[in-house]
Protein backbone atom coordinates (compact mmCIF):
# COMPACT_ATOMS: atom_id res chain seq x y z
CA UNK A 1 0.00 0.00 0.00
CA UNK A 2 2.79 2.39 0.90
CA UNK A 3 4.77 1.58 -2.44
CA UNK A 4 1.75 2.05 -3.97
CA UNK A 5 0.94 5.39 -2.92
CA UNK A 6 3.34 7.56 -4.58
CA UNK A 7 2.61 5.64 -8.29
CA UNK A 8 -1.23 6.69 -7.64
CA UNK A 9 -0.37 10.39 -6.81
CA UNK A 10 2.22 10.08 -9.82
CA UNK A 11 -0.91 8.90 -12.37
CA UNK A 12 -3.11 11.51 -10.50
CA UNK A 13 -0.47 14.22 -11.45
CA UNK A 14 0.06 13.19 -15.42
CA UNK A 15 -3.75 13.40 -15.32
CA UNK A 16 -3.54 16.97 -13.96
CA UNK A 17 -0.85 17.43 -16.67
CA UNK A 18 -2.80 16.26 -19.11
CA UNK A 19 -5.96 17.98 -18.68
CA UNK A 20 -3.80 21.24 -18.65
CA UNK A 21 -2.15 20.42 -21.49
CA UNK A 22 -5.58 19.65 -23.33
CA UNK A 23 -6.78 22.85 -21.95
CA UNK A 24 -3.53 24.95 -22.81
CA UNK A 25 -3.66 23.41 -26.52
CA UNK A 26 -7.62 24.28 -26.54
CA UNK A 27 -6.76 27.96 -25.66
CA UNK A 28 -3.95 28.19 -28.56
CA UNK A 29 -6.25 26.98 -30.79
CA UNK A 30 -9.36 29.92 -29.70
CA UNK A 31 -6.31 32.23 -29.80
CA UNK A 32 -5.25 31.01 -33.87
CA UNK A 33 -8.73 31.25 -34.73
CA UNK A 34 -9.29 34.69 -33.30
CA UNK A 35 -5.89 35.42 -35.25
CA UNK A 36 -7.79 34.61 -38.26
CA UNK A 37 -10.69 36.76 -38.07
CA UNK A 38 -8.53 39.42 -36.83
CA UNK A 39 -6.60 39.10 -40.24
CA UNK A 40 -9.51 38.27 -42.33
CA UNK A 41 -10.90 41.88 -41.03
CA UNK A 42 -7.71 43.28 -41.67
CA UNK A 43 -7.88 42.04 -45.19
CA UNK A 44 -11.69 43.05 -45.67
CA UNK A 45 -10.77 46.59 -44.28
CA UNK A 46 -7.80 47.05 -46.53
CA UNK A 47 -10.00 46.73 -49.46
CA UNK A 48 -12.57 48.87 -48.11
CA UNK A 49 -9.76 51.40 -48.01
CA UNK A 50 -8.88 50.89 -51.63
CA UNK A 51 -12.45 51.11 -52.58
CA UNK A 52 -12.49 54.76 -50.53
CA UNK A 53 -9.83 55.42 -52.22
CA UNK A 54 -10.82 55.32 -55.63
CA UNK A 55 -13.93 56.77 -54.18
CA UNK A 56 -11.89 59.47 -53.72
CA UNK A 57 -10.82 59.97 -56.81
CA UNK A 58 -14.44 60.43 -57.95
CA UNK A 59 -15.04 62.67 -55.20
CA UNK A 60 -15.26 65.97 -57.29
CA UNK A 61 -17.64 63.71 -60.11
CA UNK A 62 -19.92 63.01 -57.17
CA UNK A 63 -20.46 66.72 -56.51
CA UNK A 64 -21.24 67.45 -59.15
CA UNK A 65 -23.35 64.78 -59.78
CA UNK A 66 -25.22 65.91 -56.88
CA UNK A 67 -25.44 69.86 -57.74
CA UNK A 68 -27.19 68.62 -60.94
CA UNK A 69 -29.47 66.41 -59.01
CA UNK A 70 -30.22 68.95 -56.84
CA UNK A 71 -31.33 71.32 -59.46
CA UNK A 72 -33.59 69.04 -61.13
CA UNK A 73 -34.92 68.23 -58.19
CA UNK A 74 -35.22 70.55 -55.63
CA UNK A 75 -35.48 70.11 -51.97
CA UNK A 76 -38.44 73.16 -51.97
CA UNK A 77 -39.55 74.97 -54.65
CA UNK A 78 -42.77 77.15 -54.78
CA UNK A 79 -45.05 77.70 -57.76
CA UNK A 80 -43.85 81.32 -58.06
CA UNK A 81 -40.49 79.65 -59.13
CA UNK A 82 -41.68 76.94 -61.50
CA UNK A 83 -43.85 79.69 -63.37
CA UNK A 84 -40.89 81.53 -63.50
CA UNK A 85 -39.03 78.43 -64.68
CA UNK A 86 -41.85 77.37 -67.38
CA UNK A 87 -41.68 81.50 -68.75
CA UNK A 88 -38.07 81.72 -69.41
CA UNK A 89 -37.85 78.30 -71.00
CA UNK A 90 -41.06 79.08 -73.12
CA UNK A 91 -39.47 82.14 -74.35
CA UNK A 92 -36.01 81.05 -75.08
CA UNK A 93 -37.21 78.26 -77.03
CA UNK A 94 -39.63 81.26 -79.17
CA UNK A 95 -42.66 79.62 -77.97
CA UNK A 96 -46.11 81.11 -75.85
CA UNK A 97 -47.28 80.49 -73.03
CA UNK A 98 -50.74 80.87 -72.85
CA UNK A 99 -52.05 79.28 -69.90
CA UNK A 100 -50.76 76.96 -66.50
CA UNK A 101 -52.92 75.09 -64.89
CA UNK A 102 -52.03 73.36 -61.28
CA UNK A 103 -53.06 69.97 -60.64
CA UNK A 104 -52.88 68.39 -57.25
CA UNK A 105 -49.88 67.47 -56.04
CA UNK A 106 -49.10 63.71 -55.78
CA UNK A 107 -46.34 63.05 -52.64
CA UNK A 108 -44.53 59.83 -52.76
CA UNK A 109 -41.76 58.42 -50.44
CA UNK A 110 -38.91 60.02 -51.77
CA UNK A 111 -40.34 63.60 -53.89
CA UNK A 112 -43.55 64.88 -54.62
CA UNK A 113 -44.62 65.58 -58.05
CA UNK A 114 -46.70 68.65 -59.55
CA UNK A 115 -48.67 67.98 -62.20
CA UNK A 116 -49.10 70.73 -64.70
CA UNK A 117 -51.37 71.21 -67.92
CA UNK A 118 -49.59 74.08 -70.23
CA UNK A 119 -51.26 75.82 -73.10
CA UNK A 120 -48.71 76.70 -75.60
CA UNK A 121 -48.39 78.07 -79.49
CA UNK A 122 -45.72 78.00 -81.68
CA UNK A 123 -44.13 76.64 -84.20
CA UNK A 124 -42.93 73.01 -84.67
CA UNK A 125 -39.52 73.76 -84.50
CA UNK A 126 -40.22 75.66 -81.21
CA UNK A 127 -41.68 72.78 -79.99
CA UNK A 128 -39.41 70.23 -80.31
CA UNK A 129 -36.92 72.67 -78.64
CA UNK A 130 -38.94 73.03 -75.73
CA UNK A 131 -39.19 69.40 -75.35
CA UNK A 132 -35.58 69.19 -75.69
CA UNK A 133 -34.85 71.77 -73.12
CA UNK A 134 -37.31 69.59 -70.70
CA UNK A 135 -35.19 66.26 -71.22
CA UNK A 136 -32.34 67.94 -70.99
CA UNK A 137 -32.44 71.34 -69.02
CA UNK A 138 -32.09 72.45 -65.23
CA UNK A 139 -35.66 70.89 -63.74
CA UNK A 140 -36.83 67.81 -64.08
CA UNK A 141 -39.90 67.38 -66.24
CA UNK A 142 -42.04 64.20 -67.55
CA UNK A 143 -44.20 64.61 -70.11
CA UNK A 144 -47.34 63.06 -70.02
CA UNK A 145 -49.36 63.93 -72.58
CA UNK A 146 -49.15 65.97 -75.82
CA UNK A 147 -51.83 67.61 -77.76
CA UNK A 148 -51.13 69.15 -81.25
CA UNK A 149 -53.82 71.20 -83.00
CA UNK A 150 -52.35 72.75 -86.32
CA UNK A 151 -54.22 76.46 -87.30
CA UNK A 152 -55.70 76.93 -90.77
CA UNK A 153 -55.28 80.74 -91.24
CA UNK A 154 -51.31 80.28 -89.92
CA UNK A 155 -48.18 77.63 -89.64
CA UNK A 156 -48.55 77.86 -85.86
CA UNK A 157 -49.54 75.57 -83.65
CA UNK A 158 -51.97 75.03 -80.81
CA UNK A 159 -50.42 72.59 -78.41
CA UNK A 160 -51.67 71.49 -74.66
CA UNK A 161 -48.83 69.26 -73.15
CA UNK A 162 -49.30 67.82 -69.56
CA UNK A 163 -46.07 67.69 -67.77
CA UNK A 164 -44.80 66.97 -64.08
CA UNK A 165 -42.21 68.65 -61.64
CA UNK A 166 -40.72 67.81 -58.69
CA UNK A 167 -39.39 68.38 -55.72
CA UNK A 168 -37.85 66.02 -52.88
CA UNK A 169 -38.90 65.77 -49.79
CA UNK B 1 6.47 14.59 -16.94
CA UNK B 2 8.87 16.06 -18.89
CA UNK B 3 7.59 15.78 -22.26
CA UNK B 4 4.47 17.42 -19.90
CA UNK B 5 6.48 20.38 -19.22
CA UNK B 6 8.37 20.74 -22.98
CA UNK B 7 4.77 20.95 -24.26
CA UNK B 8 3.58 23.71 -21.70
CA UNK B 9 6.62 25.36 -22.65
CA UNK B 10 6.04 25.46 -26.27
CA UNK B 11 2.26 26.55 -26.04
CA UNK B 12 3.29 29.44 -23.84
CA UNK B 13 5.53 30.61 -26.12
CA UNK B 14 3.54 29.79 -29.50
CA UNK B 15 0.57 31.41 -27.81
CA UNK B 16 2.98 34.77 -27.02
CA UNK B 17 3.79 34.66 -30.70
CA UNK B 18 0.02 34.74 -31.36
CA UNK B 19 -0.45 37.76 -29.20
CA UNK B 20 2.42 39.23 -30.40
CA UNK B 21 0.98 39.14 -34.05
CA UNK B 22 -2.52 39.67 -32.83
CA UNK B 23 -1.20 42.74 -31.32
CA UNK B 24 0.59 44.23 -34.59
CA UNK B 25 -2.84 43.53 -36.46
CA UNK B 26 -4.69 45.32 -34.26
CA UNK B 27 -2.05 48.28 -34.76
CA UNK B 28 -2.41 47.93 -38.15
CA UNK B 29 -6.57 48.01 -37.73
CA UNK B 30 -6.53 50.86 -35.86
CA UNK B 31 -4.65 53.04 -38.35
CA UNK B 32 -6.62 51.45 -40.99
CA UNK B 33 -9.35 52.41 -39.56
CA UNK B 34 -8.62 56.24 -39.00
CA UNK B 35 -7.76 56.68 -42.93
CA UNK B 36 -11.14 54.69 -43.69
CA UNK B 37 -13.00 57.45 -41.10
CA UNK B 38 -11.08 60.16 -43.14
CA UNK B 39 -12.30 58.96 -46.73
CA UNK B 40 -16.03 57.70 -45.20
CA UNK B 41 -17.76 60.74 -46.85
CA UNK B 42 -16.72 59.39 -50.33
CA UNK B 43 -18.69 56.41 -49.69
CA UNK B 44 -21.59 58.68 -48.14
CA UNK B 45 -21.26 61.09 -51.05
CA UNK B 46 -21.95 57.71 -53.59
CA UNK B 47 -24.47 56.27 -51.45
CA UNK B 48 -26.21 59.87 -51.77
CA UNK B 49 -25.86 60.41 -55.75
CA UNK B 50 -27.22 56.32 -55.83
CA UNK B 51 -30.41 57.68 -53.86
CA UNK B 52 -31.13 60.57 -56.57
CA UNK B 53 -30.12 58.48 -59.30
CA UNK B 54 -32.76 55.97 -58.31
CA UNK B 55 -35.12 59.16 -57.43
CA UNK B 56 -34.43 60.49 -60.87
CA UNK B 57 -35.28 57.31 -62.41
CA UNK B 58 -38.80 56.62 -60.88
CA UNK B 59 -39.97 59.87 -61.29
CA UNK B 60 -39.31 60.66 -64.73
CA UNK B 61 -39.82 56.74 -65.53
CA UNK B 62 -39.01 55.79 -69.00
CA UNK B 63 -40.99 57.88 -71.23
CA UNK B 64 -39.69 58.15 -74.59
CA UNK B 65 -37.59 60.51 -76.04
CA UNK B 66 -40.34 62.80 -77.22
CA UNK B 67 -38.07 65.45 -79.21
CA UNK B 68 -37.15 61.98 -81.08
CA UNK B 69 -40.55 60.72 -81.50
CA UNK B 70 -42.27 64.04 -82.97
CA UNK B 71 -39.28 64.44 -85.12
CA UNK B 72 -40.00 61.08 -86.46
CA UNK B 73 -43.62 61.38 -86.76
CA UNK B 74 -42.95 64.75 -88.48
CA UNK B 75 -40.63 63.27 -91.51
CA UNK B 76 -43.27 60.13 -92.11
CA UNK B 77 -46.32 62.37 -92.14
CA UNK B 78 -44.93 65.93 -94.11
CA UNK B 79 -43.66 65.07 -97.60
CA UNK B 80 -47.22 63.98 -98.49
CA UNK B 81 -49.78 64.47 -95.49
CA UNK B 82 -50.55 67.36 -93.45
CA UNK B 83 -51.19 67.20 -89.65
CA UNK B 84 -54.38 68.32 -88.18
CA UNK B 85 -54.43 67.00 -84.69
CA UNK B 86 -51.91 64.77 -82.75
CA UNK B 87 -52.15 63.13 -79.28
CA UNK B 88 -49.46 61.29 -77.83
CA UNK B 89 -49.16 60.03 -73.93
CA UNK B 90 -47.32 57.97 -72.12
CA UNK B 91 -48.04 56.59 -68.29
CA UNK B 92 -46.30 53.78 -66.88
CA UNK B 93 -44.73 51.92 -69.41
CA UNK B 94 -47.26 52.51 -71.68
CA UNK B 95 -47.91 55.35 -74.32
CA UNK B 96 -50.37 56.08 -76.95
CA UNK B 97 -50.20 57.84 -80.23
CA UNK B 98 -53.19 59.40 -82.26
CA UNK B 99 -52.50 61.00 -85.49
CA UNK B 100 -55.41 62.65 -87.76
CA UNK B 101 -53.94 64.39 -91.05
CA UNK B 102 -55.32 65.11 -94.50
CA UNK B 103 -53.62 63.38 -97.68
CA UNK B 104 -53.91 64.20 -101.63
CA UNK B 105 -55.20 60.50 -101.76
CA UNK B 106 -55.60 57.10 -100.12
CA UNK B 107 -52.23 55.98 -101.88
CA UNK B 108 -50.37 59.15 -100.11
CA UNK B 109 -52.08 57.75 -96.50
CA UNK B 110 -51.27 54.42 -97.40
CA UNK B 111 -47.08 55.88 -97.47
CA UNK B 112 -47.52 57.42 -94.44
CA UNK B 113 -48.79 54.45 -92.44
CA UNK B 114 -45.61 52.46 -94.17
CA UNK B 115 -43.23 55.01 -92.90
CA UNK B 116 -45.07 55.18 -89.70
CA UNK B 117 -44.98 50.88 -89.38
CA UNK B 118 -40.81 51.72 -89.77
CA UNK B 119 -40.42 53.64 -86.42
CA UNK B 120 -38.83 52.02 -83.40
CA UNK B 121 -40.72 54.28 -81.34
CA UNK B 122 -43.96 52.47 -82.35
CA UNK B 123 -45.54 49.98 -81.94
CA UNK B 124 -49.27 48.41 -83.75
CA UNK B 125 -49.17 51.07 -86.11
CA UNK B 126 -53.76 51.13 -86.65
CA UNK B 127 -54.97 52.38 -89.74
CA UNK B 128 -58.50 53.80 -88.21
CA UNK B 129 -60.18 55.53 -91.03
CA UNK B 130 -59.73 57.49 -94.26
CA UNK B 131 -62.34 59.51 -95.99
CA UNK B 132 -62.88 61.92 -98.56
CA UNK B 133 -63.62 65.30 -96.96
CA UNK B 134 -66.04 67.37 -98.46
CA UNK B 135 -64.55 70.53 -96.57
CA UNK B 136 -63.55 73.70 -98.83
CA UNK B 137 -60.73 74.66 -96.15
CA UNK B 138 -58.80 71.19 -96.50
CA UNK B 139 -60.07 68.82 -99.26
CA UNK B 140 -58.39 65.73 -99.89
CA UNK B 141 -58.61 62.34 -97.90
CA UNK B 142 -58.70 62.82 -93.76
CA UNK B 143 -57.24 60.15 -92.07
CA UNK B 144 -56.53 58.77 -88.45
CA UNK B 145 -53.88 56.73 -87.32
CA UNK B 146 -53.36 55.00 -84.00
CA UNK B 147 -50.04 53.11 -82.30
CA UNK B 148 -48.69 52.29 -79.05
CA UNK B 149 -45.43 54.61 -77.99
CA UNK B 150 -42.81 52.37 -77.04
CA UNK B 151 -41.39 53.05 -73.85
CA UNK B 152 -37.76 54.85 -73.57
CA UNK B 153 -34.91 54.59 -71.48
CA UNK B 154 -35.22 54.64 -67.55
CA UNK B 155 -34.57 58.48 -66.47
CA UNK B 156 -34.38 59.80 -69.68
CA UNK B 157 -31.07 61.63 -70.65
CA UNK B 158 -30.00 62.69 -67.33
CA UNK B 159 -27.54 59.41 -66.99
CA UNK B 160 -25.16 60.57 -70.26
CA UNK B 161 -25.25 63.81 -68.28
CA UNK B 162 -21.16 63.99 -67.28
Amino acid sequence: MRQNFPFFILIIMLLLFLLLSLYRLNYLNTLREDLQLQEQALAEEQEYLLLLRKLEKEGPHFTERLELFENLIPEETTRYQLMQHLQKIATLNGIRLLQVSFNDEKPTDAYVEIPLELSLEGSFQALLKLLRTMREGERAFRVDNIEIYTMQENTMLSIVIKVSMFFSR
Amino acid sequence: MLLFFLLNVFIALAARGINNQALIIEQQRSLLRQKINSLQEYAKMQERVETVEKMLEESIGTEPDWNALLTALAFAVSPEAQLITLSVSYEGDKGELSLQGIAPGHYAVASVMERLNTLHELENVRFNFSAETESQERLGVQFEITAAVLPGEAGGSRKEIP
